[in-house]
Order: C-alpha cells, then sequence, then structure tokens
C-alpha cells in the first residue's frame, strides 16, 4: 500500500523532485521509472506477493528504490541495520522467513528460501528491545498507511516540504514518519550520510523545512562550532525521536540555530505517540510549527491524532488519570498499532492486549492532556502492603537539583518487613535527610524512602551508561 | 596547555566519546575495526569533540583518506600536522 501512496504523488506531483542526493535531483516520474525497473528486476529473480525480502541497506536513492519495488510487487520487506554482522543478519532473515537479502550494489542474494509469508505483511522493523532478542514487529499495509497517517494528521508535510531524512529507515521513526510520510506528501527528501557540519551547512543550502533527527544528532549539531553559523531560518519544523530528548539538548539546539525542536514519542509496537506541538495550531499551511517545549521535565507533549493514551493501575485496570494524575504504565490504542510480535506469542500476550498496546513506560497525564514520562514501568514493590512505583520514587528524587541519578528498590528490614531503599548519585553537597524531607513534600507518606544513602556513582558500563532506564521517549 | 596530542586525543576519547578505560590506550591502540572497536556512532562524536578541542573542522572522509583513522597514533600525528598549519 506505501506504493499505492507514491503512485498517487507520481500522479500529482510527477515534474517536483521526490529525492536529492549528492547534488542530484530525482524527479517523482524519474523516481517512479526506476522503481518499476527495479521491480522488473527482482520479479525476474522470483520475487512475488507473499515474498519476504530483507533490505539492508544505509539511507539512499537506491534503498529507496529497491523498497518501494519490493512494496510493489506485494513482498514483505525486512528492514535491517547495514551494520549487523553476517551472523545476526542470518538469524534474523531465517526468522522472518526471508527469500532475498539485497545490500548496497549487489543483486538479490538467495537466502535458505522460506514459502510466502502468510501475514501479508508490508514491513517488519526490528524493536531494539532493552532485554533478550530482539522483536520483529509487523504490520500489514494498512497498518503502515496508519502509521504515516497518525503524525501526518497531527504535523503534516506540504508538498513544498524539503524534508532532511537522516534517521534510518530501518527504524520505525526513519520508515514511517519520514520516508513514506515525505514522498506521500509530494515533499522533496533529502540523503545524506550524516555529518554535523555537513548537515548543518545541507540545512542553510537546501532550505530545508523539515528537519527529522535523533537527539544524538541534535547533540552533535549543537556541539559543533561554526565560524559562521548556518542559517536555519528555513526550517518550520523540527522534530526529535528515537531516544529520550533532553532539555540540555533541546535548548543547546534552540541557543545555536534559533529552532526549538518538537519532541516525538512513540514507539516500534505503536508508531507515533505524542508529539510536543502546541494544541489547535493550524498545521495545514507552510509556516513555522508551533512546539513550546513544555518546560515540565518528562513532557512528550500530547496524544498525536487518532491515538487513544490510557494510564492503567497497579492491576492494570485503566484508570480515570486525567482526575488522578497517578502514574502507572502508558497504555495505547491507535490505528498504527501493529498486531503482534511475529514469532513470540509469549511476549506478543503480554503486551498486545484487548487492542491496546502496553509500552513498558510508566507515565501520567495532567489536567490539561499532557502526557509525562516517569521512566520505565517496573513491578510495584510492596511496602507494608501498600504498592510503590520505584520509577515514581527515582523520578521525584531526581527532580531535586542535586541528584544525577537514583535507583530505589525494596530491603529486607532487621524486623523482617520490606522497606524502601533508595541509592542516590549527587553532583552537588546534599545530605539524606534533605532528600527524605524532599521526597516528603512530592510523594505520599509510604512512597518516602526509609533509608537514603549516598553513592559515588551509579554508572556503570564502558560507555558509563546509568543502570537506571530513563524515559523511552522513542519512536522505535 | 601544551600536552602533547596523543594526551589531547586520549582525553577526548574518555570525555566526548565517553571511554572509561583510556589508561590502556596508546599510540598503536587501533581506533577502527579492532583495538577500540569505534562504531559509527561514535567516531562522530570523537570528531565533533576533536574539532573543539583543536579547533579546526574535521571532514570525515578526508581522515579516511589520509589514513588518520588507523591509529590514535596516526589521527594525533594528523592533528598535530593541522595545527602546524599543514592542509
Amino acid at each position: 500500500m506505501p506504493s499505492g501512496l507514491l503512485a498517487r504523488s507520481v500522479e500529482l506531483f510527477a515534474s517536483r523532485p521526490a529525492i536529492l542526493e549528492g547534488g542530484r535531483r530525482v524527479t517523482y516520474a524519474e523516481l517512479w521509472d526506476t522503481v518499476q525497473a527495479s521491480s522488473r528486476a527482482l520479479a525476474a529473480c522470483g520475487v512475488e506477493p507473499g515474498s519476504v525480502v530483507a533490505l539492508q541497506m544505509a539511507n539512499s536513492l537506491e534503498s529507496v528504490v529497491t523498497l518501494f519495488a519490493a512494496r510493489g510487487l506485494g513482498a514483505t520487506v525486512l528492514l535491517l541495520d547495514p551494520a549487523l554482522t553476517p551472523e545476526d543478519v542470518g538469524r534474523h532473515c531465517e526468522r522472518a522467513g526471508a527469500r532475498w537479502l539485497l545490500r548496497e550494489g549487489a543483486g538479490p542474494e538467495p537466502l535458505g528460501g522460506a514459502t510466502p509469508h502468510e501475514g501479508g505483511y508490508a514491513f517488519l522493523v526490528l524493536s531494539s528491545g532493552t532485554a533478550g532478542r530482539p522483536k520483529i514487529v509487523p504490520r500489514t499495509p494498512e497498518q503502515a498507511v496508519a502509521a504515516v497517517r497518525v503524525l501526518h494528521d497531527t504535523v503534516p508535510y506540504l508538498p513544498e516540504d524539503r524534508v532532511f531524512g537522516i534517521p534510518p529507515f530501518f527504524h520505525n521513526y526513519g520508515l514511517y514518519d519520514v520516508l513514506v510520510k515525505t514522498l506521500a506528501s509530494g515533499a522533496m527528501l533529502c540523503l545524506e550520510r550524516f555529518v554535523p557540519r555537513r548537515a548543518a551547512a545541507t540545512v542553510e543550502r537546501e532550505g530545508i523545512t523539515v528537519l527529522a533527527a535523533t537527539p544524538f544528532m541534535y547533540r552533535l549539531m549543537a556541539e559543533t562550532r561554526f565560524a559562521r553559523r548556518p542559517d536555519f531560518s528555513s526550517v518550520r519544523l523540527a522534530i526529535s525521536a528515537g531516544s529520550p530528548l533532553t532539555a540540555t539538548v533541546a535548548q543547546a539546539f534552540e541557543q545555536q540555530f534559533g529552532v526549538r525542536i518538537a519532541s516525538l514519542y512513540g514507539s516500534t509496537e505503536t508508531g507515533p505517540i505524542a508529539i510536543t506541538v502546541e494544541k489547535g495550531t493550524f498545521y495545514f499551511s507552510p509556516r513555522k510549527v508551533d512546539c513550546p517545549l513544555f518546560c515540565e521535565p518528562g513532557c512528550v507533549g500530547r496524544p498525536c491524532k487518532g491515538v487513544e493514551v490510557a494510564i492503567l493501575d497497579a492491576e492494570g485496570h485503566r484508570q480515570d488519570a486525567c482526575a488522578t494524575g497517578e502514574a502507572g504504565q502508558v497504555a495505547v490504542r491507535s490505528p498504527a498499532n501493529a498486531p503482534c510480535y511475529l514469532d513470540d506469542a509469549e511476549a506478543s500476550a503480554r503486551v498486545f492486549q484487548r487492542g491496546a498496546v502496553l509500552t513498558g513506560d510508566l507515565g501520567r497525564l495532567d489536567a490539561d492532556g499532557r502526557l509525562f514520562l516517569l521512566g520505565r514501568h517496573r513491578p510495584m514493590l510492596d511496602v507494608a502492603g501498600k504498592k510503590v512505583s520505584p520509577a515514581e520514587v527515582e523520578a521525584c528524587l531526581r527532580e531535586h537539583p542535586a541528584v544525577v541519578s537514583a535507583l530505589v528498590r525494596s530491603e529486607r528490614a532487621a524486623g523482617g518487613g520490606e522497606r524502601l531503599v533508595a541509592l542516590v548519585e549527587a553532583a552537588g553537597p546534599v545530605t539524606p535527610l534533605e532528600l527524605r524531607e524532599h521526597c516528603a513534600r512530592h510523594l505520599a507518606g509510604f512512597k518516602v524512602p526509609r533509608d537514603i544513602r549516598l553513592v559515588p556513582s551509579l554508572a556503570c558500563g564502558a560507555l558509563g551508561k546509568s543502570p537506571i532506564p530513563p524515559p523511552n521517549a522513542s519512536e522505535g | 596547555m601544551g600536552s602533547a596530542p596523543l594526551d589531547r586525543v586520549v582525553r577526548v576519547l574518555g570525555e566526548a566519546v565517553g571511554l572509561a578505560d583510556t589508561a590502556a590506550i596508546g599510540p598503536d591502540t587501533p581506533l577502527v575495526g579492532g583495538g577500540l572497536s569505534l562504531d559509527s556512532v561514535a567516531v562522530l562524536e570523537l570528531l565533533v569533540g576533536l574539532e573543539n578541542e583543536w579547533g579546526v573542522e574535521l571532514d570525515p572522509d578526508a581522515l579516511l583518506e589520509a589514513d588518520a583513522l588507523r591509529t590514535v597514533g596516526t589521527l594525533a600525528a594528523y592533528l598535530d600536522g593541522r595545527a602546524k598549519g599543514g592542509a
């Protein structure tokens, strides 16, 4: 179906540029011809409706052409990171039943040879789960169109837009929110390997109007020093997704380029969930999108159009969240929701429940309908019969200016009962007593840790990553 | 502050790339494809860190062409050359 979206743009915008790569502009009509030729070549190899083909390419004109060519034949496309090892590629292809591997500059490489897929899926995307083997998330053609539609109905791209498509196409964000959405809108997609200084120069040179990148990319652009700062005045919308956007990065980027970033929250399983653009703005005009930072920590904006967000209580029931503002697991009902994981019935049963996806994120909704993420949802701790969310207490501790990170758990007290313990890494002078008082001001009494211990560091691992999972503000 | 190019590269590897154990890094330590085995993400962080440390503009393709990304030592030598007005 996404190839149907491309066909529509070809009809409407044939002579307009679709792709810009290395100074070369390819019109929609030219793109269509190239896609058709590639389709014929794939068909000659035996690719047919229902075949699964694995696409392992960096963002490029060739990857765009191959992807639409395979979809045009009705094949299911499994998207893979070019950085994966051959062993990983082999494993994923086998799980997905892929019959061909398509890589840059090479013809289709035949694989084991599975029978056509039953699901009739359009795309298979790997979900980089926090633990265990990656899940394969399928979408039917209808769900793929919905994944594009959800963000389009919230913040559309326009035919006049020049979209800088930096996020990789093997994640939801790059695939649905950047590649397919841009070409379905009749806009121009600018493709370039990301190098911060070059990217900034490209924004000015090409008059980029929509910048789509990850927090990592925004950070590096903000850290780059310029003899003459590139002009970003053409940018009307800058979207960030893929991992949580911190206020530090957002502010540094805005200070450097004068552009405020809209933070998009989503997941591979749900597609786009929420975005920090202002409610009620008339988006269908080629002007700057108003996106307040929502200043408060953890705010990921309001749900996208057509997406329903609910906060579940400890028993997994939907709570009247707006009334209570209580924290709980974020559940999402969206037309873009995937139906299940491809080959993991147990995980599917845990995550896909009654038409909703349980995101595993801990959040709360305020009276204004804004969603706040507090961390990863974890099993409730039981303290004297009362349920306490460790992430909620950690989020409270982190709001103290002296605290860098915190880890909350329960420990067996000398008397035999469970008590709440917090390990805290502080950047400035602070005493456990002050932190207890801070918690007591913001939390119910039974959620205040009995024992707060200051530790030199909670970081671990070669890259100094904190063991505390941050809010999973990632669109796949 | 007049510290040797090699020490400055190692410092950037610690600060900008976030490598925990920089004590074991020497001039012959490979940067990519072995040794530190920096991935593309880490190389970009290194690039921006080095630009800011040396106050120069670096292009990854030029670095590859000059074979500067082979080891920590070749990178330090390349940057030293740039600082002394070469290239």
